[in-house]
């Protein structure tokens, strides 16, 4: 058995495999919120009410053969640091990166199915996968809550559907996402109409690095808005859609790049490779701006031997909960910039243009 | 204006310093702000409002607060009231739906453009799709807003605290401004600076 922290350390490995769509769909996500009836939600129960939902919840897991396999972290035990790099692994969410006593997260061994308790709603489960996978991260999720549900009744009306602390999640308590890369459209500045045209369909976009959500290594998340009154079927087929188009547009725009502008597109992913291999300080904004390219590159064939499953995981890499994690300790920002253009040293150093 | 209506009117909201505008049609702004109030020659009587409230305010002291709103419905199980729900937006349990159906359903509309997991039961998309992206922008700023207006209004039975009154005050003096009503801006920065000012001086 694993410690704790080597178990939390390798919760990127589902990012290394290669996933369909890969080059513009960094990864797949469904979420369902579920609440067990008459207990107040977390954020108004009290403190025995919430240890009692983490009771009923772990018997049920324990019940299960299908969780037998599954590791169970207490979120309150954990230091903010591991909280942290579970949260720039996508497995946690950041309600619960705050930390907080009767919060349980439970990880599958391939970690790409977690299931949070007493986060906003009793309970969270989500289900990751590479590249475009919607329908099987959607399949994989309807089995978890199915197992979960022989021995909890979750809180559920005939007119409101599935019942949540927020009614921005209630109805289907579904929410599906997917990670985009998009740099062909923010490249040739059609970004904004493409965002407008999501929105427009009914989904939200944001970006999912950097304070406030700026699409920072061109990266964008685009999920579901409404919960209610559409089927799950309904759910799926919408975001499906939208990103069979988005996909669409954003191999023209690269295409129309590296078509008509060659030069200017090879120029630009040298200087990228050349800035990351020759730099000593590095912030996380200008390598994922880098890295963005690196990324664009291997699409267009160069970089070897980098695959698009490297640079997904090195964009998280560079994230600041993970650079301390390796040195084990909390460090000032000045140091995490250093380290970090270091660490893009050596992982780069065999790499080139061709 | 998202719905097709034209946007009649602009709200400006000071939330922690920061301005806010918003460009809303006579229906949503309405349904916007319990403080405006459209008569039917679509005017914004916010300068009625602000007198009445003022000339609440200055009640004598010993004299009975007026009602101002109940508190709404209440959650047999979790004690959760509705006015205290719209606070924050979070229900308190799931039988919290049950007691608050009725007044969910707004939030319902507003949220998913659909009040019942059941297709048969809900509106036609059609006109509520576009008026989801607004809604998708504004939904930070909507709770927010809602959360400033509701530690605004004083509990019903209470004697609103000078804080709560100072809260309530500045937020009708940017209503003022908006509607250039100076003369009334003028008063009401009177009566701030007043409650400041007895605010710091000693307990008696």
């Amino acid at each position: 058995m694993t410690t704790q922290a080597d178990f939390i350390r390798s919760c990127d490995e589902w990012l290394k495999k290669d996933g369909p769509m890969h080059h513009s769909v960094v990864s797949s996500r469904a979420r369902i919120a579920r609440n067990l009836e008459h207990i107040p939600f977390a954020p108004r129960a009290r403190k025995e009410q919430l240890r009692a939902v983490v009771e009923r919840i772990d018997e049920a897991i324990a019940a299960a053969p299908f969780f037998s396999e599954f590791r169970r972290l207490s979120i309150g035990d954990l230091h903010s640091l591991y909280r942290g790099y579970l949260k720039e692994s996508h497995l946690l969410s950041s309600e619960l990166e705050q930390g907080g006593e009767h919060r349980i997260i439970y990880i599958s061994p391939d970690y790409r199915i977690s299931i949070m308790i007493n986060e906003e709603d009793h309970l969270r489960i989500q289900c990751l996968d590479v590249g475009c996978q919607i329908n099987k991260v959607q399949a994989i999720l309807n089995e978890v809550e199915k197992e979960l549900s022989k021995a909890l009744h979750f809180a559920h009306s005939d007119r409101f559907g599935y019942l949540t602390a927020c009614p921005t999640n209630v109805g289907t308590g579904l929410r599906l996402s997917v990670m985009l890369h998009l740099p062909g459209l923010v490249l040739i500045n059609k970004i904004d109409e493409v965002v407008q045209s999501i929105l427009q369909y009914g989904l939200t976009v944001r970006g999912i690095y950097g304070e406030h959500s700026e699409n920072l290594g061109d990266y964008f998340q685009v999920s579901n808005e409404v919960t209610l009154g559409k089927t799950p079927e309904e759910l799926f087929n919408m975001i499906q859609r939208m990103t069979e188009k988005v996909i669409e547009r954003e191999v023209e725009a690269r295409d129309a790049l590296f078509e008509q502008k060659p030069m200017i597109a090879k120029d630009m992913l040298n200087r990228a490779l050349a800035t990351l291999k020759n730099s000593w300080i590095m912030d996380s904004a200008e390598a994922l701006a880098h890295l963005s390219k690196i990324r664009l590159g291997i699409n267009r064939g160069h970089f070897h031997p980098l695959n698009h499953a490297d640079l997904s995981r090195l964009m998280i890499e560079v994230q600041p909960n993970h650079l301390q994690c390796r040195k084990g300790t909390q460090l000032p920002e000045e140091q995490r910039d250093t380290m970090r253009a270091e660490m893009l040293h050596q992982r780069l150093k065999d790499v080139s243009y061709n | 204006m998202k719905c097709g209506q034209p946007a009649t009117h602009k709200i400006t909201k000071i939330i922690k310093g920061e301005v806010h505008e918003i460009s809303l049609c006579d229906k949503h702004a309405q349904e916007f702000s319990p403080y405006l109030h459209i008569d039917s020659n679509n005017q914004t009587k916010i300068i009625e409002i602000l007198q009445n409230i003022l000339k609440s305010q200055q009640q004598e002291p010993g004299e009975e607060t007026i009602e101002v709103k109940s508190e709404g419905p209440i959650c047999a199980n979790c004690k959760l009231t509705y006015a205290a729900y719209r606070k924050t937006l979070l229900l308190g349990c799931s039988d919290c739906y049950k007691a608050f159906e009725t007044e969910l359903l707004d939030d319902l509309r507003k949220i998913h453009g659909a009040t019942s997991q059941d297709p048969h039961n809900t509106p036609a998309h059609t006109e509520t799709k576009r008026h989801q992206v607004s809604v998708s922008e504004n939904d930070v700023l909507l709770k927010q807003v809602i959360a400033v207006e509701a530690a605004a209004k004083p509990e019903p039975g209470k004697t609103p605290t000078t804080a709560e009154q100072i809260i309530l005050l500045e937020a009708q003096l940017q209503a003022a401004i908006t509607e250039e009503e100076y003369q009334i801006a003028a008063e009401i920065r009177d009566s701030i600076k007043t409650l400041k000012e007895q605010s710091e001086k000693p307990e008696e």
